[in-house]
């Protein structure tokens, strides 16, 4: 056929669109993902069946999901903070297990705080730890131009080492023998549940946070002086804005979310500090806040579909399908969404082509 | 021949007919494309004969680019057709264009930097770079009268060499039809005059030329015959001689649109608004600015007079208070400052945020649009639309992002910003570059306006035209320094232009 393809740039994607591609992403993540579950000799609509029960479909199976979203939402909202002021923070993983190690160090040497206020002093301690560990990674930025995506990575595995040293050391479980963990912590340092629920209130501070960020980001003039030196710092020193001091502000308080859900894990999941603490979450929530689209409240949204993949998978193992398909469909999802800002950007045309067909008439074809 | 398999067989009735070598060599009829629900071009006509220099006259928008796209294959029209030497072009087909003989000067020209001159020649070509081909190179480049280095690299060429260098390139490729777009763009008024020299040496060759400008005087100086184009439509084809520039704004903005002409101001100037003294800034190594003197009053334009190149951009920052300068000193006593960058979107706006949001940078601060807490969105886009409709700001959204827009709203989005909160004192630099009739007539009277309310202005341009017309004062900067002063009524267009040059008493 005498048909040509063409590519042309599009100006201003319509907002339906816009919406479109997160979705689309989305349900073209799930298909080729059951595409893949076939490949393996697998029944994908059985295994989504199974994923179904496993995370939404069930009582049970919802509120592991809402648990399980909780640090996806703060770490994603971590990265979506950063981004506001124009910084990829890679280093959630870092900062949350900087704030858990903080948080259990209050428990464990705080002891005697009464009551609520050992929970609030740990939660206060793992805020701290990441905001700390956070800016630590803006300074050399702003001072010297590092970027800060391989600081921010590179102090993750500085973190988990720590921690390492920490619960095998001077914190380790002397009757854990063997295993990777610290001392457990008082009764008193554990979050309570959201009344009626299995759910720990994390998952309420969780969402708070989101609003929070979003209010503090889209809503403050401090906040629009932020995305305006995100946006274009040549701008924000044409407005005399100080964008290095903007910077380690805002990634101090990425941080502090990420830390933040540190001390959450810590205090409503895991009771004490161990290998593991972080399954990936400081990774996850980049591409959470990147199916987001950045937008802060839609992190929300993306966590508790990342959330409710991986809890699903954990339905798997009965079917024999391998769990890290939950990692292959998040994985999938990105692609996705990468091939939908690209159609975004340009539009593909069929139109016939009157040369070619003349040469196919001709034979030279 | 290969032209002939090219052409398009549906659209060609007359395909096979012999060609017509006495006819024009390029004929455009009834050229028609829409985006969206905008008509770019609407029935547009073309005609251009052999060693023909034809202007393309027409505002932001008016379809000018659409039209050369589609005559360089890179559009397919929706209706119409062309025809070169007779013969019907396949629409659509850059390939096809190239092979008809027509090629286009891009106004970024799209050359490599790393390569060399004869490598960018040859670059597409079946040629490849080497002795012989530098030969060719240094051949062609002397037959056509340009001055090129065959082994320069490119990134080593200044900007006039660089559109020498995207012209010959299509010299090399044979190509008769030469599209250059906007092609003054970037140039000095000794550059624009060497390449004027250039076309009418090409056209005597019997080469046909396309040139698109803004620029009336520019037609009259270089072009034979006008296409003026506007809203799309075709609204005089005609020659050039026995139109004045007069007529030819009016044709190209529509009736009762035409800048009013300015006037200087009525009083004499008042206290200072600005002082640079003995300013020294460095960039990259290099002084930007050695030792400016400079003074800025109430009510008087200081126009800034020179070559681009010559510290201007260092000027406008030093001016503004955004750089400080090495040495010497800046005093500014103007309570507010507006500043109009010369690279707007890289400087002055954020792309990503909205039109709304870019009109409120100087003020979302203020009591007005927010507390510290809350930021008043609501009353940021009443001030928008109040803005957009007082710059007459092409945007039907405040809420659409700031980087959608062409570079004629770019500006208005920006002088809007800054020129709504009365300042004392305004840097503008290089306000009308780039932009359409209306906009830079806009420009130049929202100048003339704040300066007889009282305004310092520092005019900053590399058109020569516009200074001259607008200053109370005017200065020429050279390498960095202030050479020259002329008070109002002593401007002498001849000695400026030889100071902008660097030559003259001192």
């Amino acid at each position: 056929m005498a048909i040509s393809l063409r590519l042309e740039r599009r100006m201003g994607a319509s907002l339906a669109m816009r919406i479109a591609v997160p979705i689309l992403a989305v349900a073209g993540g799930l298909a080729t993902g059951a595409f893949v579950m076939a490949l393996g000799g697998h029944d994908p609509v059985e295994a989504y069946n199974d994923m179904w029960q496993g995370s939404l479909g069930s009582a049970e199976g919802l509120q592991s999901t809402l648990i399980k979203a909780t640090p996806l939402m703060l770490t994603g909202l971590a990265v979506a903070t950063a981004l506001r002021v124009g910084l990829w923070n890679i280093g959630g993983e870092g900062q949350l297990i900087v704030g858990a190690i903080a948080a259990t160090g209050v428990g464990l040497y705080a002891k005697a705080l009464p009551g609520p206020a050992l929970l609030i002093a740990m939660i206060l301690a793992g805020i701290a730890g990441g905001a700390m560990w956070a800016a630590i990674a803006a300074i050399p930025r702003v001072l010297i131009g590092l970027n800060e995506i391989i600081v921010t990575l590179f102090m993750n595995y500085i973190a988990i080492l720590f921690m390492d040293n920490l619960i095998f050391g001077p914190w380790g479980d002397p009757k854990a023998f063997g295993f990777a963990y610290s001392r457990a912590l008082p009764d008193n340092a554990t979050l309570p549940l959201i009344p009626g629920t299995g759910v720990h209130i994390g998952l309420v501070l969780a969402v708070l946070v989101a609003v929070g960020a979003w209010w503090l980001m889209e809503r403050t003039p401090w906040g629009f002086s932020v995305r305006v030196s995100g946006g274009n710092p040549r701008t924000a020193e044409y407005l005399g804005l100080r964008i290095g001091r903007r910077m380690v502000i805002v990634l101090a308080i990425s941080g502090a979310i990420a830390g933040l859900a540190g001390a959450i894990e810590l205090t409503g999941v895991t009771n004490r500090l161990q290998e593991g603490i972080s399954v990936n979450y400081g990774y996850t929530g980049v591409l959470i806040a990147f199916l987001a689209r950045g937008r802060l409240l839609g992190v929300v949204v993306a966590a508790f579909l990342f959330a409710a993949l991986v809890v699903g998978s954990y339905a798997l193992q009965t079917t024999g399908v391998a769990q890290p398909i939950a990692t292959i469909i998040q994985a999938l999802i990105i692609v996705f969404l990468l091939a939908g800002d690209a159609a975004l950007a340009f539009r593909l045309r069929f139109m016939p082509n009157p040369a070619m067909a003349e040469a196919v008439a001709g034979g030279r074809l | 021949m290969v032209l002939t398999n090219q052409a398009s067989a549906g659209a060609a009735p007359d395909y096979g007919t012999a060609p017509d070598s006495s006819g024009p060599l390029l004929e455009a009829r009834g050229i028609t494309k829409s985006f969206g629900d905008r008509l770019a071009n609407d029935h547009v006509d073309l005609t251009v004969h052999a060693g023909e220099i034809r202007a393309l006259l027409g505002e932001n928008g008016a379809g000018k680019t659409t039209l050369i796209s589609i005559l360089c294959g890179q559009y397919r029209p929706d209706a119409g057709h062309v025809a070169v030497r007779g013969h019907p072009l396949a629409p659509g087909s850059p390939r096809a264009a190239l092979q008809a003989g027509i090629g286009v000067v891009h106004q970024d020209f799209r050359l490599v930097p790393r390569f060399t001159v004869t490598e960018n020649v040859v670059l597409g070509t079946s040629a490849r770079g080497g002795g012989k081909a530098d030969h060719d190179v240094a051949e062609r480049a002397r037959a056509a009268g340009l001055q090129l280095d065959p082994r320069a690299p490119t990134w080593t060429l200044s900007v006039g060499e660089l559109q020498q260098l995207a012209i010959l390139k299509l010299l090399y490729r044979g190509l008769d039809i030469l599209i250059l777009d906007e092609p003054t763009a970037v140039l000095s008024p000794p550059q624009s005059a060497e390449l004027f020299k250039s076309m009418r040496r090409l056209a005597a060759s019997g080469k046909s030329i396309i040139f698109i400008t803004h620029r009336l005087r520019e037609v009259t100086e270089v072009a034979d015959e006008v296409t003026i184009l506007r809203e799309g439509r075709v609204v005089a084809d005609r020659p050039v001689r026995g139109l004045d520039h007069h007529q030819m704004g009016v044709l190209m903005v529509g009736e009762g649109k035409t800048g009013s002409s300015l006037e200087g101001s009525a009083g004499g100037a008042g206290e200072s608004m600005l002082g640079l003294h003995s300013v020294v800034v460095e960039g990259r190594g290099v002084k930007a600015l050695d030792g400016v003197n400079l003074e800025v009053r109430r009510t008087e334009i200081v126009g800034v007079a020179g070559i681009s190149g010559n510290g201007q951009t260092a000027l406008a920052e030093v001016a503004a208070g955004i750089v400080r300068p090495v040495s010497g000193q800046r005093t500014c006593s103007a309570r507010a400052v507006a500043y109009i960058p010369e690279d707007r979107l890289n400087r002055g706006l954020v792309g990503t945020m909205s039109v709304s949001d870019n009109l409120a940078f100087r003020r979302y601060g203020n009591r007005s649009m927010s507390h510290p807490l809350w930021l008043w969105t609501d009353r940021m886009r009443a001030l928008a639309r109040q803005l957009i409709a007082a710059f007459n700001i092409p945007t039907k959204r405040p809420g659409s992002a700031v980087a959608e827009m062409s570079g004629g709203g770019l500006q208005r989005v920006l002088l809007a910003r800054e020129l709504s909160e009365e300042p004392d004192l305004i840097v503008a630099a290089q306000p009308t570059r780039g932009l359409d009739v209306a906009s830079a007539a806009m420009v130049r009277a929202q100048l003339a306006r704040h300066r007889d309310r009282g305004a310092g202005v520092l005019l900053i341009s590399e058109d020569l035209d516009e200074v001259l017309d607008l200053s109370d004062r005017v200065v020429v900067i050279f390498k960095g320094a202030i050479v020259a002063e002329y008070a109002n009524g002593a401007f002498n267009r001849a000695e400026i232009g030889l100071r902008m040059g660097g030559e003259g008493a001192a």
